[in-house]
């Protein structure tokens, strides 16, 4: 377990490097021709976003990181079982570098007045409210679980797909869509009358807590039961994955 | 301390790859399993090595069974005709990480072998080719040491002084540090010398599990003048028989009576191919 724990994070090391090389980048590039070149902040201009780049990256790291994984797990006498909890267990701790970064970036950057953090934005009636320790807390705890959901949702899919036939691959890559895009549109407004839309939005505002006054401790649990379906489901998917190709 | 495989079926669609396979595969011995395209070989190995599931039936490696059980797992290296390494991992790392989930892996051993085959540990897998890529899974092989290594196909795109190496290397392994080998081959004459028992698979079934030797004494090669040789084989099973000018080798199978056989015969062992020919024709 401990050998499995260390390659999944030695596979997710080099690219979490690299990121992290582009968004300091890219955050030192934006502070200074903000602040130092063109004084914008005097203006009210910020810089943002971070957390839903790092959502994103480690969704995409997540969608990479089943099939080679699994191969070379099962060519070196590892179940599947463990390829499983490796993942989850490297997955937790490499959220947590994750989230103490851009919590410590966010901090950094709020003080320096440039920077605002998503969770300060969105959660702008429930932040000022509370001091600086338990701001830093709630960020890290909500940049944590949802970092982590982002992975497990990338994590399922690309187990789902693995699982499935060439038509079946074909069909779900073309069916979700339409059936999102066009299918549900259509039945919400001609037969439902708003009902269904009504009723996601219903969810989003309860999952995300904005139902409960803003509260960020609401998508922390809303985190928790998707991460923990999302990640029941891909175990069943895993556990009887096999080899495709003749070996 | 063996691997005992017991009714062990798979399907492929409507293509039965295994039908109810018995066998037991003992501790510190070198197999050959032999079968034809298709008859089972690397399903069966798939199966024991947990990378494919039984329809029916249990592996059990040292009494613990194989499926989704790491320790017994840990047991067991396959050498498969595709690896399944990442294709963008270096040799080195491979090697590397084989250390890591191997414990006993010879890292000296292995930096040796890719030394005398001449592995550039600096390359891709992917950049391989296909005989530089068996050279690779035999030194993995031959360094890992665990109590059973399946190979097979091992020496797929070899050249024949590789090929020598290998089988002299294994040979060497196997007297300094025993371990049961199962060899899966094409190349009969070559692993001829080398098995001590010999795994038969046809169409999905066990024909034959015994001792090389025990298959061997079925029968016998007799040669010389054709004439002679076509008097002596007149009332006998043959099995295959070769011509060269007005000399013939015949193989016979059949208990040899040492007294009937002509001045100007030899009679030596039977070929092991001739054998595995007509048992899975």
């Amino acid at each position: 377990m401990k050998s499995a724990m260390i390659y999944q994070i030695a596979e997710m090391k080099k690219s979490l490097l690299i990121y992290y090389a582009i968004m300091l980048f890219l955050l030192l590039a934006s502070f200074l021709t903000t602040e130092v070149f063109f004084h914008f902040s005097a203006n009210g201009t910020t810089i943002n976003g971070i957390e839903i780049s790092s959502m994103i990256f480690i969704f995409v790291c997540g969608l990479n990181s089943f099939k080679e994984p699994f191969r070379m797990f099962l060519q070196n006498g590892l179940s599947r079982k463990t390829l499983f909890l490796s993942y989850l267990c490297s997955l937790l701790p490499v959220s947590g570098v994750m989230a103490i970064i851009d919590t410590s970036i966010g901090a950094i950057g709020r003080s320096l007045g440039s920077y605002q953090s998503a969770f300060h934005e969105f959660y702008r009636q429930y932040f000022p409210a509370v001091g600086p320790g338990q701001v830093f807390i709630v960020v890290f705890a909500l940049s944590l679980m949802l970092y982590t959901t982002s992975a497990l949702t990338g994590y399922f899919i690309t187990s789902l797909y693995y699982r499935m036939s060439k038509g079946l691959k074909l069909l779900v890559s073309i069916g979700v869509p339409v059936l999102l895009i066009i299918v549900l549109p259509i039945v919400d407004m001609g037969y439902a009358n708003g009902a269904i839309s009504r009723g996601l939005g219903e969810i989003f505002l309860l999952a995300s807590g904005v139902k409960a006054g803003y509260n960020p401790l609401y998508p922390l649990g809303s985190c928790i039961i998707l991460s923990s379906v999302l990640a029941g489901l891909t175990y069943l998917l895993q556990r009887r994955a096999v080899i495709k190709e003749q070996v | 301390m063996s691997i005992e495989i017991t009714g062990v079926s798979k399907s492929f669609g409507p293509v039965a790859a295994l039908k109810d396979v018995s066998l037991s595969i003992a501790e510190g011995k070198i197999y050959g399993l032999l079968g034809r395209n298709g008859a089972g070989k690397s399903t069966l190995l798939n199966i024991i090595t947990n990378r494919l599931f039984a329809d029916s039936g249990t592996v059990l490696i040292d009494g613990e069974p194989a499926a989704e059980n790491d320790r017994a797992l840990g047991k067991v290296y396959l050498m498969s005709e595709k690896h399944l390494y990442p294709e963008g991992m270096k040799v080195a790392n491979v090697l590397k990480w084989s250390r890591h989930f191997y414990p006993d892996f010879d890292m000296d051993f292995a930096l040796t072998l890719a030394e005398k085959f001449g592995l550039n540990l600096n390359k891709k897998v992917k950049a391989l080719s296909t005989g530089y890529s068996s050279i690779l899974k035999i030194i993995v092989s031959l360094s890992v040491n665990v109590p059973y290594v399946l190979l097979d196909e091992p020496v797929l795109g070899l050249d024949a002084n590789h090929r020598d190496m290998f089988y002299k290397l294994l040979v060497e392994r196997y007297s300094l540090r025993p371990a049961t080998y199962v060899i899966s081959t094409h190349l009969i004459e070559e692993v001829a010398g080398i098995i001590e028992d010999v795994i038969i698979i046809k169409e999905g079934e066990i024909i034959r599990q015994e001792s090389c030797e025990g298959l061997m004494a079925q029968g016998y090669t007799v040669s010389g003048s054709s004439a002679a040789v076509d008097q002596f084989i007149a009332d006998k099973i043959v099995i295959g028989s070769d011509d060269l000018g007005g000399l013939k080798s015949a193989y016979i199978l059949g208990t040899l009576d040492r007294s009937a056989v002509p001045a100007g015969l030899e009679i030596t062992r039977l070929d092991l191919q001739k054998l595995f020919i007509q048992l899975t024709a």
